[in-house]
């Protein structure tokens, strides 16, 4: 069995929720309405959340000094890729950071919250196209280093694992944490039809987390290690709440706020989030905990 | 780089010769001699862990007192504040008592180096006082061996790779002498069938061809069973009557005294297993019997090993290549003494059983008292003409490895001053006033013969002494010498002197005569094989009264015992403590010697058959107490197959248990009979 | 590749002294929590009768080393020799080879926060020595040798034992002779 990796989980679910935004962020920008005040706030949301989850992935090293290796062997190693593309990420980053700081300097007057434009008035004639390629090559970017993340764990020495299960685990995260945070983090600069989306995205992630995991853990039994991680994760309490709080009850408020009139329930938005935030990190530990390598089982 | 020759002196069969590499004054590894035909270069786990051993942050490097016992409160004194205290309390005993009686050494195994009887010289030195002496380990077997052959002496341990047929009978070399092991593999490459025969199922069963297990106790019977169809199926030696000594007596009494159906019975050795076996043992030349110490430690343990060895010679297999019937020697022993007893050439030495008490001077008879080392606590607590007032612990541990832990208690509370020479604190040290540290044998001159092959060497130090340590021969000059300085002339053991002077002078001319080298610096040199013949007894002659092998011991019934070997049964368990309890040594460790290997394991652990685990409704890990009228342990259940329903083991622990039937007469004391101890069993 | 050199463990040989580990200690003056060469007890349910049996594994020098492929900073090599090296200075101590290895081989050293394990005492070898562990061994049950089919081809040579991963993974330059059961007798 593993152990609790803080800095694992927090570099990985940071990291979805930061390339998650983006994502979600580029999809809004895709016609043209993305609101210019949501697209600051989301970089730099994101950038800081990229920042911090960078920053924790170190202390899973022994030697972070030297984590500049790390990208040493990109031949055969997930963990070499993922560096690499968590650092173009963070590259590309920088451009919409600029990008970002462009349109505050042509946007001075009338800086209200309540000003709800469009990214093609009020870019001042910057063409968008710079603006939507920027999202997508950090999306894509950022995804790539999410499923390098995932086929890190990919190992044959550990069936729970050995399969397609990170990889479509962490983006789901992905996706649900981005469409949730942008939610939050739009508020009221989102259209409604735009809020719709999000929220559709978002339960629809929920369902399929939901039917993967049952799916997933109904495949681990195949092997006396899966079984173990199995029963690892049945027989914590960490994972009933973690379902409670990532399944159950985003299923029934996301259904809640979209039936509601003007989808504007701000604040069970918000705790849909918060739940399902916490949800993903328990999750993640429990995805390290549980984790049940082949081993020799010879008596010591 | 500099290279220093050792010897490991701790009481093992193997006795390995050690080359010890230092650098700047510091150990740095310690490797085999490759030079030596049984360490062949290689060392057991216990030894290649010397060097953390030496170094231990653990080690006590400096005299230390303790002013109320049991406090655990040390503090660090110098060796004039230690050494004034011990003469001091030596004089006021004298002068209180009128004689130096009050005054007790319990010295035994920790190390087997000679120059550690210095301790035992130092007390002749001051005058007669009280000894522990006897052995708590081999005693009934030794006995009983010299019953039978006249002296305890075995073939060297690389004549058993010539043998055919290999029993090996209550003895665990995987565990307790694994350089015997690769020479009985040879021996299983060349051919040879292996027997193994135990109480329970051991490493060394486990790879043996076949594995016997015989009831506790009951392996005298069994060889006696293993006669009976020698005799029936005509594989008796033709020539028994041209070096034997009553023959027909013995055949007599197995004809009409023993019977298979009866063996069998109590053995639960089946008759067909008893007969396949015997005829295999009788057909098969040569066919070596190897006898374990724990065969002998029950209170029928000597009559056991003169069944064993009668068997050997019924067949025909004494003095054979390859065959007879091992227990262990004692003809490389024979050093000057000198150290021990600057008055008496021969004296007797209470620590290293190698004398007899025949041999034990009239002076000494006549002055000292002597306690039997088994029941120590008792016998001591019972003096009172003087009472014994002050115990000097050397080189053992007896709060750890002694049986009667209550009547210790009882002894400690009556004594003025308790000394402990040793490495660590231990359970003894826990009771102790001073504790003295001593040297290891990487840093004192000594010299070390083993019981087992017939190598004797010297060790030469290393390292200068670790901390303050001192040597048990320097801390005994150091206590005559502060002895004559307060008062002139109490103490006849010399003041200073010369480690290497002093070990040579135990090499006297029987021991040069022995090792076939003209001088003892020879052996400065290297380890030296003694010249005796590899095969014990090739020429039958004994040295026995009769010069031939005694079935019938004349000595035997003048000291009261049968003069045959015949079958005592063991002590039976009783209703109050059920299970018989064994303890058996453990690969890393010797008695109370721990060398950890990984992480310790804080709790003993009680093994028992998984079917009498369940009928305690234990589960591996649960916690159980084991008691009986004398103790009581707190054990951790742990099942495992290959034992007796009556039976359960915890590896090495303390344990009471009444004595053997032999051992009085060569060894002064009777022994311990460790594998009669019974108790009962519980869960938590 | 050459050659691949490895370890012939005799089950029926090792007697569980732990020896080797000790010895591999000595050698490289390891501290006490990375095992590079730990000695097991063979599982009793495994076999018809009790068996007592041990065998002594350190790295196996795997054909296909998962520990040099996830390794990111390349702190693992394979020699001609096939001994598969870890460079702690090249190491960062990120653990993914400990995750990797079914054997659990590669070991965290908690003190210099890197990874270390056994590599075959390659200055040994290059001089003609054997390893410290082979040298140790008291009755000779630990064997360097060189794997190749001339070895699995003869009989009683085993490629894994009862409680061991599966060869197939990282195919472990290690060879078993496994116990033979002798014949018990006991009347319960």
């Amino acid at each position: 069995m593993g152990d609790w990796e803080w800095p694992l989980i927090l570099f990985t679910v940071l990291g979805q929720i930061a390339i998650g935004i983006i994502l979600m962020l580029w999809w809004l920008a895709r016609n043209r309405n993305l609101n210019i005040q949501l697209f600051k706030r989301g970089v730099h949301v994101s950038g800081g959340l990229l920042l911090i989850a960078l920053l924790a992935s170190l202390f899973h090293l022994g030697h972070p000094e030297a984590a500049y290796r790390a990208l040493a062997h990109l031949g055969s190693s997930w963990l070499s890729r993922e560096i690499l593309f968590f650092l173009l990420t963070f590259l590309a980053w920088i451009y919409l950071f600029r990008l970002s700081r462009q349109q505050t300097s042509s946007h001075t007057l009338g800086s209200g919250a309540s000003i709800i434009t469009t990214a093609e008035t009020a870019a001042g004639g910057q063409p968008t196209s710079n603006l939507s390629l920027g999202l997508g090559i950090t999306s894509l970017l950022g995804l790539l280093g999410i499923a390098s993340s995932a086929m890190i764990y990919v190992l044959p020495r550990v069936p729970a694992w050995n399969n397609g299960g990170p990889v479509l685990f962490f983006l789901l995260t992905t996706g649900l944490l981005g469409a949730l945070c942008t939610l939050v983090l739009g508020g009221n600069l989102l259209q409604t039809a735009q809020k719709k989306l999000l929220l559709q995205v978002s339960l629809g992630c929920t369902i399929f987390s939901l039917i993967l995991s049952v799916i997933y853990g109904s495949m681990l039994s195949a092997s006396m290690e899966g079984a173990a991680s199995l029963n690892y994760h049945l027989s914590s309490p960490l994972f009933w709440v973690r379902a409670l709080v990532s399944w159950l009850a985003p299923l029934l408020l996301l259904v809640i706020i979209l039936k509601s009139p003007d989808l504007g329930k701000k604040n069970l938005i918000l705790t849909v989030t918060l739940l399902v935030g916490l949800g993903e990190i328990l999750g993640r530990a429990l995805f390290y905990l549980s984790a049940t390598g082949i081993q020799i089982t010879a008596l010591f | 780089m500099e290279f220093h020759q050792n010897i490991c002196p701790r009481n093992c069969y193997d006795t390995c010769s050690i080359i010890s590499t230092t650098h700047n004054g510091v150990l740095i590894s310690v490797e085999g001699n490759p030079a030596h035909e049984y360490t062949l270069g290689k060392l057991c786990p216990k030894a290649l862990d010397d060097v953390k051993k030496v170094y231990s942050p653990q080690r006590i490097r400096y005299p230390m007192r303790q002013q109320v016992r049991y406090s655990g409160f040390w503090e660090r004194i110098s060796w004039d504040e230690a050494l004034t205290l011990i003469a001091e309390k030596i004089l006021n005993l004298e002068e209180t008592y009128g004689t130096t009686l009050p005054l007790a050494l319990n010295k035994y195994s920790g190390n087997f180096g000679i120059l550690h009887n210095a301790m035992e010289g130092l007390f002749t030195g001051i005058g007669a006082t009280t000894r522990a002496i006897g052995s708590p380990c081999w005693s009934a077997g030794v006995e009983a061996q010299t019953l039978d052959f006249g002296t305890f002496f075995c073939s060297d341990p690389l004549d058993m790779s010539k043998a055919k047929l290999i029993w090996l009978w209550g003895v665990n070399p995987a565990w307790t002498a694994v350089h015997q092991m690769p020479i009985i593999f040879d021996a299983i490459d060349h051919g040879a069938k292996v027997v193994c025969f135990d109480t329970h199922f051991s490493a060394t069963a486990a790879r043996a061809h076949r594995y016997v297990k015989v009831c506790p106790g009951t392996d005298g019977l069994l060889a006696l069973g293993f006669a009976k169809v020698l005799l029936e199926e005509g594989l008796i030696d033709p020539n028994l009557g041209s070096y034997t000594f009553g023959h027909e007596e013995f055949i007599h009494y197995i004809e009409t005294e023993i019977s298979l159906d009866h063996c069998s019975e109590i053995t639960g050795v089946p008759i067909s297993t008893i007969r396949n076996l015997a005829i295999e043992y009788g057909q098969t030349h040569p066919a070596c019997i190897w006898a374990g110490f724990g065969l002998q430690r029950y209170t029928n343990g000597g009559q056991t090993l003169r069944a064993i060895d009668a068997l050997g010679a019924l067949a025909g297999h004494l003095g054979e290549e390859g065959g007879g019937v091992q227990y262990a020697q004692f003809e490389t022993w024979r050093f000057s003494g000198a150290i021990q007893d600057p008055f008496h050439p021969i004296n007797s030495s209470s620590n290293a059983d190698q004398a007899s008490v025949d041999n034990l001077t009239l002076n000494q008879k006549q002055t000292d008292r002597l306690l039997n080392i088994n029941q120590f606590a008792e016998e001591a607590f019972n003096c009172t003409d003087p009472p014994v007032k002050m115990l000097w612990i050397s080189g053992r541990n007896p709060l750890s490895q002694d049986g009667n832990l209550q009547q210790w208690k009882k002894l400690i509370s009556q004594l003025d001053l308790i000394v402990v020479s040793d490495l660590f604190h231990s359970k003894s040290s826990e009771a102790a006033d001073l504790f003295l540290p001593i040297t290891t044998h990487y840093e004192h001159w000594d010299l070390n013969s083993s019981y087992w092959h017939y190598w004797v060497g010297v060790n030469e130090p290393a390292i200068p002494p670790v901390g303050e340590s001192r040597s048990d021969l320097q801390i005994a000059w150091d206590v005559s010498s502060k002895l004559n300085k307060l008062k002139p002339g109490s103490c006849a053991f010399p003041i200073s002197g010369d480690e290497k002077e002093t070990l040579l002078r135990e090499l006297g001319p029987p021991m040069l005569d022995i090792l076939g080298i003209k001088k003892a610096e020879d052996l400065l040199n290297g380890p030296v094989r003694a010249k005796y013949p590899r095969t014990a007894w090739e020429n039958r002659t004994f040295a026995t009264p009769s010069r031939r092998y005694e079935f019938f011991s004349s000595r035997a019934s003048d000291a009261h015992l049968s003069p045959l070997p015949i079958f005592i049964p063991p002590l039976n368990s009783s209703i109050d403590a059920p299970l018989r309890l064994l303890t058996p040594h453990h690969h890393s460790t010797i008695n109370s010697q721990v060398y950890a290997t990984g992480t310790a394991n804080p709790d003993y652990v009680l093994h028992l058959a998984p079917e009498l685990a369940q009928r305690y409704d234990l589960a591996v890990g649960d916690r159980a107490q084991i008691w009986n009228e004398s103790g009581l342990l707190e054990v951790v259940i742990q099942p495992i197959l290959g034992i007796s329903n009556d039976v359960v083991i915890v590896f090495q622990e303390q344990v009471e248990g009444p004595l053997t039937d032999m051992g009085q007469l060569t060894l002064g004391a009777r022994g311990f009979a460790l594998n009669e101890t019974f108790v009962n069993l519980r869960k938590l | 590749m050459s050659k691949q050199l490895g370890f012939l463990h005799n089950s029926e040989k090792c007697v569980g002294c732990r020896g080797c580990e000790i010895a591999c200690k000595n050698e490289y003056q390891i501290e006490a929590t990375p095992q590079w060469r730990k000695v097991f007890q063979l599982h009793e349910d495994d076999f018809s009768l009790p068996t007592r049996m041990f065998f002594s594994m350190a790295c196996n020098h795997c054909a296909h080393p998962e520990c040099l492929r996830v390794c990111p900073v390349k702190a693992y090599t394979k020699r001609e020799d096939g001994i598969v090296i870890h460079d702690p200075n090249r190491c960062i101590g990120c653990r993914l080879c400990t995750m990797a290895c079914p054997y659990d081989r590669p070991q965290i050293n908690p003190a210099k926060k890197k990874v270390e394990k056994c590599n075959l005492c390659y200055q040994r070898i290059d001089q003609g020595e054997k390893p410290a562990c082979v040298t140790a061994c008291i009755p000779g049950a630990l064997e360097l040798v060189e794997i190749n089919d001339s070895l699995d081809q003869k009989t009683g040579i085993l490629k894994t034992l009862p409680g061991l991963p599966s060869p197939k993974i990282t195919s472990p330059s290690i060879r078993f002779i496994g116990p033979k059961q002798g014949k018990q007798i006991r009347r319960d």
